[in-house]
């Protein structure tokens, strides 16, 4: 297990220094000079080019990418172009509001959709089936920015029963940043409820029909233990799969949520920061992310082995 | 299943508390008392598309914006800034004088300003602060600030600039934060919480989406009654980025004002069942929008023919764009400046729609079926959209125009790609009345830095613009700029077809706000007030 998880990990290192390559590289081709955003309109030649050595824009871009890669390891991702503040420190303080609402999005979304998935497998053809497959069917086809604004003209202009929008640290004012958080929420959850019920089912169909379940309910098995420990148990790697495939796609859904909410987390500075063309914010945010994506991708991966043995004894 | 079931119901009445817990957080904004003479009280809910620059809120002096951006005019004041009739008005300082170079700006400021945190204003505070933002590259052109005495504040130019003032007027680097909170708690922390000498007193923020902020009761400016400022007890400005959710924030009131092009979604209001909302009309416009073929180049290919140019300005029916845009947010002009500046040229030649004329100068120039050109915007709406309808007009008279969208660092590059540059640039203005900028921007000295081109104007043009280049004072200086402007209007160098506000206010339908119409301050939250129903 532990060589396992020691392999994981040196993939997962290799990853994320080749997204922040390939992530420098991209914004170094992108059109335009940056330092046009940064420098004032009516600076002078001289003005411009302090700015510039300031900012190391004169630097060959190995270089600057060296020197930003040499800083990352020690926590120091540079400073904005735009704001001169810390990007370290503004792109965690970010991650941190999305993954508040993202986490809680994938998990309470994950285990609906798993009583959902099973409720459907145990009740094949029959209307709680096909009920479920049609709620996630809708799920699945309709585009978060869609959901988001519905579910704000009916909850809160219509029936007023949530804010339509805004953002309050939870330990500020914890009623309020609940009520502030269940739309995001929803609006994420909702499509991973869809995906999650459809795989569900279909890997409890598979496993239900296998012989060692019949053998456990010949044995007299309560169905509640054939179901989730023999049932379910054996159907969870691919729900797993799918799990670490949702947490890409609830990342790239919490930016939509968070401009539409209001909510400033790191898709709203990954968006400011495309806007402004502030590379280092582009660079540190885009890898963060990815840090986290893999991190938690990492941990996903060492479940498969905590749910199946036969995967740790394999590696 | 029976544990499946009472387990989703458990989560069912959760959510459901949830959601009943608390009825829609009442509204905060609580209108003057019934006595309608009163206009003190309440909380002013704003919202707008971005908020821009909520990360150096603190730190006025690293700030690259325009004082529209709603949270600095609230939270600071400056020496001098633009008033609605376009014209300089002090703020914190009572006068200044002018050296006879013009190179020194002398300040007497105001006597007893202090601060939120309870420091005094003084020169060597605004002095600070100016070598602050030249130490950051804020500002161009100038070389130094120093305190003379106690009250008194010298800027020194690098050179003489006779619209220094008026150029200068918007900008939130002049803002004057406090020298001691700065000093005592040090940068990161000033950054986060300002402390100004403005109307409103900082509160808290979440930055990039909500700023909170609360009267300062002592706030130096009176209104013309004499009565203390400001009226309002407070402001929230928070961002809120697509217009449908601004809409059912107004609807939901959760906000009062929206600051935004709602235009598209007036139209479907009815769609999403929202009633329409006050739009505040006869407002100064804070934008100007047109096209303008940058710099009158004499080596493009087809622009460097007047007649074209000419043929145009005629195909483009300004009045009936104005008047098609629905939501009333656009005025027809053909100038930079507004009427009455100081800038506007009262007897500039007029191209009024005439596809015809267009036509035949068309013919004249040996283009009969007319000629292929690029529209070059930038990567915003509004671009787009009077783009898309110069382009109809242009191609009812044989015109077919290709319009192409870059961000702004890749415009600037294909402007200089190379000195045949045959484009039309539709682009706005940031603050109308800054006519200085696009005269700087036109100009044949275009700033190096950028590996840009200089343009090769036609000699006339070219030394209209040196005189502005040389004017020693400011009369000279906008004498200049009116002869300067006069050419380009009349030769077709540059054309604009309409003002608009780039910010419209939408409030909700039971609330009437008085807002000051000022193009630089769309929003001057020290005379704000609620009126009765």
């Amino acid at each position: 297990m532990l060589r396992y998880i020691l392999s994981k990990l040196g993939q997962s290192l290799v990853v994320i220094l080749l997204v922040s390559i390939i992530i420098f590289s991209i914004i170094e081709i992108l059109p335009g000079d940056i330092s046009a955003t940064i420098i004032p309109e009516d600076a002078t030649e001289a003005e411009a080019e302090a700015i510039r050595e300031e900012l190391g824009l004169n630097d060959s871009a190995p270089e600057r990418y060296f020197k930003w890669l040499f800083g990352a390891l020690h926590g120091d991702m540079g400073i904005s172009l735009k704001t001169r503040e810390q990007v370290a420190e503004k792109v965690m303080h970010a991650l941190g509001i999305t993954l508040s609402f993202t986490i809680p999005a994938l998990l309470i979304g994950t285990l609906i959709g798993i009583l959902l998935g099973i409720a459907a497998s145990l009740n094949r053809g029959r209307f709680v089936d096909n009920f479920v497959s049609f709620i996630a069917n809708v799920g699945n086809a309709a585009p978060g920015f869609w959901i988001a604004i519905m579910l704000i003209l009916l909850f809160s202009v219509k029936l007023k029963w949530l804010p339509v929008q805004g953002y309050t640290p939870f330990f500020a004012n914890p009623a309020k940043a609940m009520r502030q958080m269940v739309l995001p929420v929803l609006v994420l959850m909702l499509p991973t409820i869809a995906a999650i019920t459809r795989q569900t089912r279909s890997s409890m169909l598979e496993t239900l029909n296998q012989e060692y379940v019949r053998t456990a309910r010949s044995k007299g098995q309560k169905e509640s233990v054939v179901i989730f420990k023999h049932v379910l148990k054996n159907a969870l790697t691919p729900i797993l799969t799918m799990l670490g495939l949702r947490l890409n796609i609830c990342f790239a859904g919490a930016m939509i949520s968070e401009s539409i909410f209001g909510i400033p987390g790191m898709g709203t500075v990954m968006i400011q920061s495309i806007l402004n063309q502030d590379a280092n914010v582009m660079l540190g945010g885009a890898v963060t992310m990815s840090i986290a994506i893999v991190l938690i991708t990492f941990i996903i991966d060492i479940l498969y082995g905590v749910v199946d043995p036969r995967i740790r004894v394999a590696r | 299943m029976r544990k499946i079931g009472i387990l989703l119901l458990i989560s069912l009445v959760a959510l459901a508390s949830v959601f009943a817990g608390g009825a829609q957080e009442s509204s905060t904004a609580q209108p003057a008392s019934t006595e309608p003479a009163s206009k003190y009280g309440g909380v002013l809910r704003v919202a707008q598309a971005t908020l821009d620059y909520s990360e150096t809120i603190g730190l006025p002096f690293m700030t690259t914006g325009t004082e529209t951006e709603t949270v600095f005019t609230a939270l600071y004041d400056k020496l001098w800034t633009r008033g609605a009739d376009g014209k300089i008005k002090l703020m914190l300082a009572e006068s200044y004088t002018v050296s006879d170079d013009g190179l020194e700006y002398t300040f007497t400021l105001k006597k007893g300003i202090k601060f939120h945190d309870g420091s005094d204003l003084t020169a060597e505070v605004v002095a600070w602060n100016y070598n602050q933002a030249i130490a950051h590259k804020m500002f161009s052109g100038v070389s130094k600030a120093e305190a003379v005495d106690e009250s008194t504040v010298k800027v020194v130019l690098s050179k003489p600039n006779p619209f220094f003032l008026m150029a200068n007027s918007a900008k939130c680097g002049w803002c004057i934060t406090s020298k001691a909170n700065y000093d005592k708690n040090g940068e990161d922390y000033a950054r986060r919480n300002p402390v100004g000498t403005g109307p409103f007193k900082f509160v808290s923020m979440e930055t990039g989406k909500k700023v909170v902020l609360a009267k300062n009761e002592n706030y130096w400016a009176v209104d013309t009654d004499g009565s203390k400022l400001p009226y309002l007890d407070g402001l929230e400005v928070s961002a809120i980025s697509d217009p449908t959710v601004a809409a059912a924030a107004l609807d939901n009131n959760e906000i009062e004002v929206y600051s935004g092009t709602l235009n598209k979604l007036i139209e479907n209001l009815e769609v999403y069942g929202i009633e329409k909302f006050n739009v505040e009309k006869g407002a100064v416009p804070t934008k100007a929008q047109g096209i303008r073929f940058m710099a009158n180049n004499r080596n493009a290919k087809l622009l460097a023919d007047e007649r074209l140019r000419k043929a145009i300005a005629y195909a483009i029916d300004g009045q009936a764009i104005a008047a098609a845009i629905k939501d009333g947010t656009v005025q027809y002009t053909t100038q930079v400046a507004l009427k009455g500046a100081a800038d506007y040229v009262n007897d500039a030649v007029v191209y009024d729609y005439n596809p015809e004329k267009a036509k035949a100068l068309l013919k004249e120039a040996g283009y009969p079926d007319g000629f292929e050109i690029e529209i070059n915007i930038d990567q915003t709406a509004e671009s787009k959209r009077f783009a898309e309808l110069y382009q109809y007009y242009l191609g009812q008279v044989g015109i077919k125009v290709k319009i192409m969208a870059y961000a702004n660092t890749e415009r600037n590059a294909i402007q200089d790609r190379d000195d045949t540059w045959d484009q039309l640039l539709v682009s706005g203005t940031g603050i109308v009345g800054e006519s200085t900028n696009v005269w700087a921007n036109c100009g044949p000295e275009r700033k190096k830095w950028r590996n840009m081109q200089p343009f090769d104007t036609e000699p006339e043009w070219e030394a209209l613009w040196y005189k502005v280049a040389d004017a020693k004072s400011e009369a000279e200086g906008y004498k200049a700029l009116q002869d300067y402007f006069r050419y380009a209007y009349d030769h077709c160098c540059i054309y604009l077809f309409m003002h608009y506000f780039a910010d419209c206010k939408y409030s909700t339908k039971n609330v009437n706000l008085q807002l000051d119409k000022s193009g630089i301050r769309w929003l001057d939250s020290s005379i704000a007030y609620f009126t009765a129903k």
